[in-house]
């Protein structure tokens, strides 16, 4: 059994750590997403991929909800695709919160 | 002081909570959820390889030039560089995935020509590099002669496939040529390739308009020294009269069903835009004014027409119904706004808008109300939608000559053909062809 950790510091600098990862992995998938495939309306998907140490995906991205546009939804993907190696944590500790990410898409969204 | 009682149940009580206290900080069985909003490519990236082949077509382009060129052109695809790579597979064994990767392509495109007896054949695939899946494999064959036509087919289903929009690599465009004094009205491939005269004259020809069908021309002809509406069939090349009345007979648009003709005529006075049948017949005015009303045109559902008026002082656009009533203005930006043109879907003009000294194309969303501006000037012409509404083909000027040119409607991709005249005016797009 893992023992939580009893500095608030640390636990809170951890926090940051992730949120600052999140940013750069939101920021470099979004980089590559084509929305020009997704229509005019707003839609939204949603992925689940895995990931290795190196950042690199574990197989394919798993499609959890559809944009009801297959080329929408074959361009997402190959966003995913097109972003690796994704920016992970080298701490082990934080990675483990990473091996595993769903990722939410609003591809027609004004940012 | 009372003594704590370390019963089995108490020691299971204790062990659960604990158990759960970890579970929660440890987050073993939550997954992070990123939020992804918006997007930064506008296009595909696509490694056209050279098709394995011994026969090159008369104007020495191969297949994947051919083929990365419509790709390009439609704004939605980048073809990457491959010249520098000693790796060009013409078959599936020979991909180097990895090698791909590195060039940072999502899919490619790959195969073989075979000639025998003036008959060729190309074996053609689209992968998929990431999940190394075959997304599309064909065989298209027919007479050498066929060899522009065939690579436009390959283009048209990568297009298709990838976007899910129909390709327009198999259409044809037109645009009329000044060369060495002479008028023309050409008909070319959507590339500008294979450039036919349909028909010549020493006098001016202006408003060239496809019929639905693809197989006529409504036209104006000077050559009787006054502004006459011709329809020419493409098939038989005979040719009839639909207006020529006292005056000036101009701008044919052709009804979505091909059976009526809006025209303009100054047969009483002032610009007017009249309906008419394609045979002469059943003139009738559309609306009556005292201002000019010039460049009708349809909209796809045939229920309304878009024209061109000064009547509120300088030329805007405005539409009516086509059985007439009372026209409503659509264009408030920009000095003037002129040659209304309007997408297979209806839901987009294309105009061209004089704003701050330039001539301008831009798009207007006919149910948001938005403009936006798509090319630059400063005398740019005559918009018009390819038929499948994701490109434009528009007249570029430069030094008093006019230029063809495309612009895909994110105004991501401008191109010009490269076609030597002194001067080409009035481009427009063919219908696809069933």
């Amino acid at each position: 059994m893992k023992q939580s950790n009893p500095n608030p510091i640390e636990g809170g600098a951890k926090l940051g750590e992730m949120d600052k990862y999140k940013v750069l992995i939101q920021r470099k998938i979004q980089q590559n997403v084509n929305k020009q495939l997704c229509g005019s309306s707003p839609v939204e998907l949603q992925f689940e991929i895995g990931l290795m140490p190196t950042g690199e995906l574990i197989g394919n991205p798993k499609m959890l909800k559809s944009s009801g546009i297959p080329v929408c939804d074959e361009s997402v993907e190959r966003a995913i695709f097109q972003s690796q190696p994704l920016p992970v944590p080298t701490d082990t500790d934080l990675f483990s919160k990473f091996k595993n990410l769903k990722l939410n898409f609003h591809p027609n969204e004004k940012i | 002081m009372k003594k704590y009682n370390f019963s089995m149940l108490n020691i299971f009580k204790i062990f659960i909570s604990l158990y759960f206290f970890s579970f929660i900080h440890s987050n073993a069985f939550a997954i992070e959820t990123i939020e992804i909003s918006g997007g930064g490519t506008k296009q595909i990236n696509i490694a056209v390889m050279p098709y394995k082949e011994i026969a090159l077509d008369k104007t020495n382009s191969r297949m994947h030039q051919i083929i990365a060129a419509d790709l390009y052109r439609s704004g939605f695809f980048r073809p990457l560089d491959i010249e520098g790579l000693v790796n060009k597979p013409s078959i599936l064994s020979e991909i180097n995935y990895p090698e791909m990767t590195a060039i940072e392509a999502q899919v490619m495109t790959l195969g073989q020509v075979e000639i025998n007896n003036n008959r060729m054949k190309v074996n053609w695939f689209l992968v998929d590099i990431n999940k190394k899946t075959i997304l599309t494999t064909m065989e298209f064959s027919g007479p050498v002669a066929q060899y522009r036509a065939i690579a436009h087919k390959i283009s048209d289903t990568i297009y298709e496939k990838l976007t899910g929009i129909p390709g327009v690599f198999s259409t044809k465009i037109s645009y009329i040529s000044k060369n060495k004094g002479r008028y023309s009205l050409n008909v070319a491939d959507a590339d500008g390739f294979n450039v036919q005269s349909v028909v010549g004259s020493p006098q001016p020809l202006i408003s060239a308009r496809w019929s639905p069908d693809g197989t006529k021309f409504a036209y104006v002809s000077f050559e009787k020294k006054k502004p006459i509406i011709y329809i020419q069939s493409l098939v038989t090349g005979q040719r009839t009269v639909v207006a020529n009345f006292k005056g000036n007979n101009s701008s044919p648009s052709w009804s979505p069903d091909g059976r009526r003709l809006a025209i303009v005529l100054t047969y009483n006075a002032n610009s007017q835009i009249y309906l008419i049948d394609p045979d002469g017949s059943n003139l009738k005015p559309l609306i009556q004014s005292a201002h000019i009303d010039t460049e009708p045109v349809w909209s796809p559902d045939g229920k309304f027409i878009y024209f061109t008026s000064d009547r509120g002082g300088r030329p805007q656009i405005y539409k009516v119904s086509s059985s007439g009533g009372e026209p409503q203005r659509v264009s408030f930006e920009g000095n003037q706004n002129l040659n209304p043109n309007i997408s297979p879907d209806g839901k987009m003009l294309s105009y061209v808008m004089q704003d701050e000294g330039r001539f301008r194309v831009v798009l207007h969303d006919l149910q948001t109300g938005q403009i936006t501006k798509i090319t630059d000037g400063p005398f740019d012409e005559a918009p018009k939608f390819a038929p499948n509404g994701h490109v434009i083909l528009y007249a570029h000027k430069i030094n008093g000559s006019g230029e063809l040119s495309t612009v895909s409607i994110d105004g991501v991709v401008r191109q010009s053909f490269n076609i030597h005249a002194d001067d080409i005016r009035e481009p427009a797009w063919g219908p696809f062809v069933k």
